[in-house]
């Protein structure tokens, strides 16, 4: 399993390096390097599991010990809280990873005053982004902006095509929604930002559609109908809750 | 997620067989991670609860499945455990080791073997009558003999096939079982005549105890799963046998070949 993922990785490519390393991250580097020569490692930071550090490479997050002779892949979770806190170690990597993404390269659908703003991994062709998009005055009433970005999915043959006709007609944001609706565009082309989007799309894990992040890099969902969609985000804008037993 | 997986432990547990809870003196870190797992899986008995390789951690088996907890009862991994310096899956290697144990304890006479005379290899198959790709399996039975391989079929009948039980029983109860399973491989029904002592039950509540959940699923001799995707003809999957008795042999070697 562990091969399997870094040898994609290998193909992956393009991530960032870890600057200014110090000793204890070369240790989990190191490590890291001895299982996966070629992966490209994002972060390195202390996990909430006392004695190991979340390495994150080509955005897959492992533990490994801070005497670097351990490596877990898989989930660990806070027994108490019932949450997987392997995942966390992806939060601060796809912050960045989002944060990269200037607004000229998504699709925005906002209300005036929008109280939360969420970016859409999203693919023409996947049925629950359709879904999704069909109801997006609902996510827009309830104060939630949608940054899509476009993320054709390999299994679609063709909907990379159908994504490059959407970036280069003149009004993006209805060009889309008729393709959401299922309708045939006009075949266009033109520069656009698929290939970028589909590299920060590896470099945080992302490998299905529709991927909805909030943008501390949380990942919120796949499909999430409106209201559960505005709870989620209300609940995360809430001040944490210590995870003690009752 | 973790609902998820649990709740499929769960089920698995639920069907399994049942170990005696063992009668050692139980230290507190031990209590803990067995409380630890009884909050998360009240029903589930727990077969096993060891100190692992990873210092501060337990190891805990439940249904087949190999889970670490710490010793203060607050986190679970659940994944691969690798030791870093010599490059190996403890997790896999630990899964594979229970079954090795366990499909050493079953007797042969309660297998349907097909064997040729002097095998370099033995395969153990968990088996599924009305299952396409055991029947494709089977159609190459000769070849796998030829190349060395006696193939040890456990029934293994799954419920999404329904009938499937009684078939391997009233294949268990032929005159001929070995024919009489080729026969219901090529499609034939294998009849009514179900009814004598068969150890259908046993071996299947044995493969869900070991948290094998598909057929065919082919272990080595030394409990590893075999993936035939990448070993669909009889000389590849030879070839992927003697390349695991090979790594097998290093691993033990103090001369490290390269």
């Amino acid at each position: 399993m562990l091969m399997k993922w870094l040898a994609a990785a290998v193909l992956a490519g393009s991530a960032v390096s870890a600057s200014a390393a110090d000793d204890a991250q070369k240790i989990a580097a190191d490590a890291l390097h001895k299982v996966a020569p070629a992966a490209k490692i994002q972060s390195v930071t202390a996990a909430a599991m006392p004695g190991f550090y979340v390495v994150v490479a080509d955005g897959h997050p492992v533990f490994i010990s801070v005497d670097g002779k351990y490596l877990i892949e898989g989930h660990v979770y806070d027994i108490a809280a019932h949450h997987d806190i392997m995942d966390d170690g992806l939060t601060g990597v796809r912050k960045d990873a989002l944060a990269k993404i200037p607004a000229n390269k998504r699709l925005i659908f906002a209300p005036p005053h929008p109280k939360y703003t969420v970016t859409v991994f999203t693919d023409v062709d996947c049925p629950y982004c359709r879904e999704f998009h069909k109801q997006i005055a609902e996510y827009n009433k309830l104060g939630i902006a949608v940054d899509y970005v476009l993320f054709p999915l390999s299994i679609h043959p063709g909907s990379d095509k159908k994504a490059v006709s959407v970036w280069c007609s003149k009004d993006r944001n209805s060009a889309y929604t008729e393709a959401m609706d299922g309708k045939t565009l006009a075949p266009k082309t033109c520069d656009n930002p698929i290939a970028e989007i589909t590299n920060v799309a590896m470099s945080m894990g992302v490998n299905g559609t529709p991927a909805i992040f909030a943008n501390d890099g949380t990942q919120l969902g796949g499909y999430l109908p409106p209201q559960q969609l505005a709870q989620r985000l209300d609940a995360l804008a809430a001040p944490a809750k210590p995870a003690t037993a009752k | 997620m973790l609902k998820k997986i649990l709740s499929a432990i769960a089920l698995l547990a639920l069907v399994a067989v049942v170990h005696a809870a063992d009668n050692h003196a139980v230290d507190s870190a031990e209590k803990a991670v067995r409380d630890a797992m009884h909050s998360l899986l009240p029903m589930t008995p727990v077969d096993q609860v060891v100190k692992s390789d990873l210092p501060g951690f337990y190891e805990v088996v439940v249904s087949g499945q190999v889970v670490y907890v710490s010793a203060d009862g607050k986190y679970l991994l659940q994944g691969n455990l690798y030791n870093v310096s010599q490059k190996k899956d403890l997790t896999a290697a630990r899964v594979a080791g229970i079954r090795e144990q366990a499909i050493q304890k079953l007797p042969a006479a309660k297998k349907v073997i097909f064997a040729p005379e002097n095998p370099k290899h033995t395969v153990t198959v968990f088996t599924d009558i009305d299952c396409p790709y055991c029947r494709q399996f089977h159609k190459q039975i000769v070849e796998y003999n030829k190349a060395g391989i006696a193939v040890n079929y456990v029934l293994f009948p799954l419920d999404i096939h329904p009938g499937a039980d009684k078939k391997a029983a009233a294949v268990w109860c032929a005159k001929d079982r070995n024919a009489a399973y080729t026969a219901a491989m090529n499609g034939q029904d294998p009849g009514n005549d179900n009814s004598c002592a068969n150890p259908v039950a046993e071996t299947k509540s044995l493969g869900l105890s070991l948290g094998i959940n598909a057929t065919p699923t082919v272990l080595a001799e030394d409990g590893t799963q075999i993936d035939l995707g990448k070993a669909t003809s009889p000389a590849q999957l030879a070839a992927e046998l003697d390349r695991l008795a090979v790594a097998a042999g290093k691993a033990t070697s103090p001369v490290a070949a390269r």
